[in-house]
């Protein structure tokens, strides 16, 4: 449940509880600068506290800004948490060298549970903001690249999520290589992350006409199993896929052997792939589907799995599909004090956007105002991409204009 | 009678304000929306079995956490796609038009006759 603030201790930080949205709750601290103290974090779990991925996110966190405050209770099941500025600053002792610039986040074996992309999407959103450019190498034991069951993969990040930046006009410098591919549980991957382009405010979006979609491209890739693997899961993709449209295009990327874990143990071999659709008018849609060690399932099970979840989502429509919303709205809400629009399908409305919405209340940005949407609205017959008009919502945003504090104005 | 009115799917209008009310949380949010019901009666069936008082505790821990994961990937039944694939001839139409392929004209036709229809 979001937050009331809590007068009677400290006047500026607002209190939260649980461990919900607990990434973009701190993001958004950082954002806009407010203090902020999460209570009862699993306090009535067997296992309080903070999980080692959020802890490890916490490091980032602390790498990637200046002057932050970090207190945790010794139970684990509070936090307190001063945002600094947002940007990273080499020490000065090793100043002189480029490398320095470069932040390694290491990612411990405990946190293998969770793929990657749980640091890499909000980081992103703090990378705009930022005073200088993030160069962030992700590495380590617990570094996972293909999709888990609760994250999905770099594959999906770099060709659907880094794309809704440049609705931005944020589109310099942006680079997720992955050098390391890895599967879960075990990780030993490694992803690097150029995000050079700072703004001071991003420009109010308006986003209205989700278009059709165009082309489907897609990355599957095997892990230390045979690449035979390949072929079987874009042949069933491409079975329920093939019959929309022509322009579908599915790499295939083999690496022989997974990363050795720790202790010169075989990495977790798997296999997994990764879906977008592009629209005409640059609207993304994406699914994602790997293999896990906890339920066996066939290559074409993957392939045609994720070809059905793109279906879905396409079939959800609106200009931004639901793993982007955060990213989204992130941006809305930190930009110029106009009003933003963009169109949502109705089916985008789930648990977390809606606590997240109320999260940036919370946080003293407002509240969002939902409209029925009609194609009307400024565009020509046929402008929805195929949608009827009750399946669309209009969501304007109002900035808040924070944009970044710690960029020089020109 | 209250919640028999809360059932009905809500309208674009309520959303609004159901977004931001801060008595309903943001799962009944999301299933007010959907248009499922939701358990009013959570809190009172926990008064019903006061022997259990003991046990009652433990219940609740797996279920606290389970609706707090910070999630990256949303959720999806695979096995209600597979059947929503299956079964639904004309949702294939619905999203047959979402493609560039889409024959337009057929569509403004369509669309020139639900006008006419009102």
């Amino acid at each position: 449940m979001p937050s009331k603030q809590s007068l009677s201790a400290a006047p500026q930080s607002l209190t939260f509880t649980t461990s919900t949205a607990f990434r973009h709750r701190l993001v958004q601290a950082t954002l806009t600068g407010k203090p902020i103290r999460i209570t009862s974090i699993r306090s009535s779990s067997l296992t309080p506290g903070l999980r080692p991925h959020e802890v490890s996110f916490l490091r980032l966190l602390d790498a990637l800004t200046n002057g932050g405050v970090f207190q945790i209770s010794e139970t684990g099941t509070t936090l307190f948490y001063k945002p600094g500025l947002i940007g990273h600053t080499p020490s000065p002792n090793s100043a002189t060298s480029s490398a320095s610039k470069v932040i390694k986040h290491v990612i411990s074996a405990e946190s293998s549970g969770r793929g990657v992309t749980y640091f890499l999407e909000p980081t992103c959103i703090l990378a705009p903001f930022s005073k200088s450019p993030f160069n962030i190498i992700f590495s380590g034991p617990g570094c996972v690249t293909s999709s888990t069951e609760q994250d999905y993969s770099v594959d999906t990040f770099r060709t659907a999520i880094l794309p809704l930046y440049s609705h931005f006009n944020i589109i310099a410098k942006l680079e997720c290589r992955i050098i390391k591919r890895s599967c879960s549980p075990g990780g030993g991957g490694e992803v690097s992350l150029t995000f050079g382009h700072q703004i001071r405010l991003p420009p109010t979006l308006h986003l209205r006409n989700p278009g059709r979609i165009k082309r489907i491209r897609g990355v599957c890739y095997t892990v230390g199993v045979s690449s035979g693997n390949n072929q079987r899961m874009i042949h069933a993709a491409r079975e329920v896929l093939n019959q929309f449209i022509n322009d579908i295009y599915i790499y295939s990327e083999t690496v022989g052997h997974a990363p050795a874990a720790e202790n010169g143990k075989r990495g977790t071999p798997g296999f997994g792939m990764s879906l977008v659709a592009t629209s005409s008018t640059d609207c993304l849609y994406s699914a994602d589907w790997g293999s896990s060690t906890e339920v066996i399932r066939t290559p074409e099970e993957i392939g045609r799995g994720c070809a059905l979840r793109l279906v879905e989502e396409i079939l959800k429509g609106g200009c931004v599909q639901r793993i982007g919303m955060k990213t989204v709205v992130s941006l809305m809400m930190m930009g110029s004090e106009d009003v933003g629009r963009v169109v949502l399908g109705k089916g985008v409305v789930e648990e977390e956007f809606v606590g997240h919405l109320r999260d940036w209340k919370a946080f003293g940005c407002g509240e969002v105002l939902v409209k029925e949407w009609s194609g009307s609205e400024g565009l020509a017959g046929g402008g929805m991409g195929g949608m009827d008009e009750g399946q669309l919502i209009s969501l304007g945003v109002v900035g808040k204009g924070v944009g970044n504090v710690g960029r020089k104005v020109a | 009678f209250k919640s028999t009115s809360r059932n009905k799917r809500k309208g674009v209008k309520e959303l609004g304000k159901l977004l931001y009310d801060d008595t309903l949380s943001i799962v009944n949010v999301a299933k007010l929306w959907r248009g499922e019901t939701i358990d009013e009666a959570d809190g009172e069936d926990e008064e019903v079995g006061g022997d259990d008082d003991f046990f009652k505790k433990a219940k609740n821990v797996d279920v606290e956490d389970s609706t707090t994961v910070d999630r990256g990937m949303p959720v999806f039944d695979i096995e209600a796609l597979e059947r929503k694939w299956k079964e639904t001839e004309a949702d294939m139409e619905d999203l047959r038009r979402r493609f560039i392929t889409a024959n337009l004209l057929d569509e403004q036709e369509k669309r020139e006759d639900g006008e006419d229809d009102m």
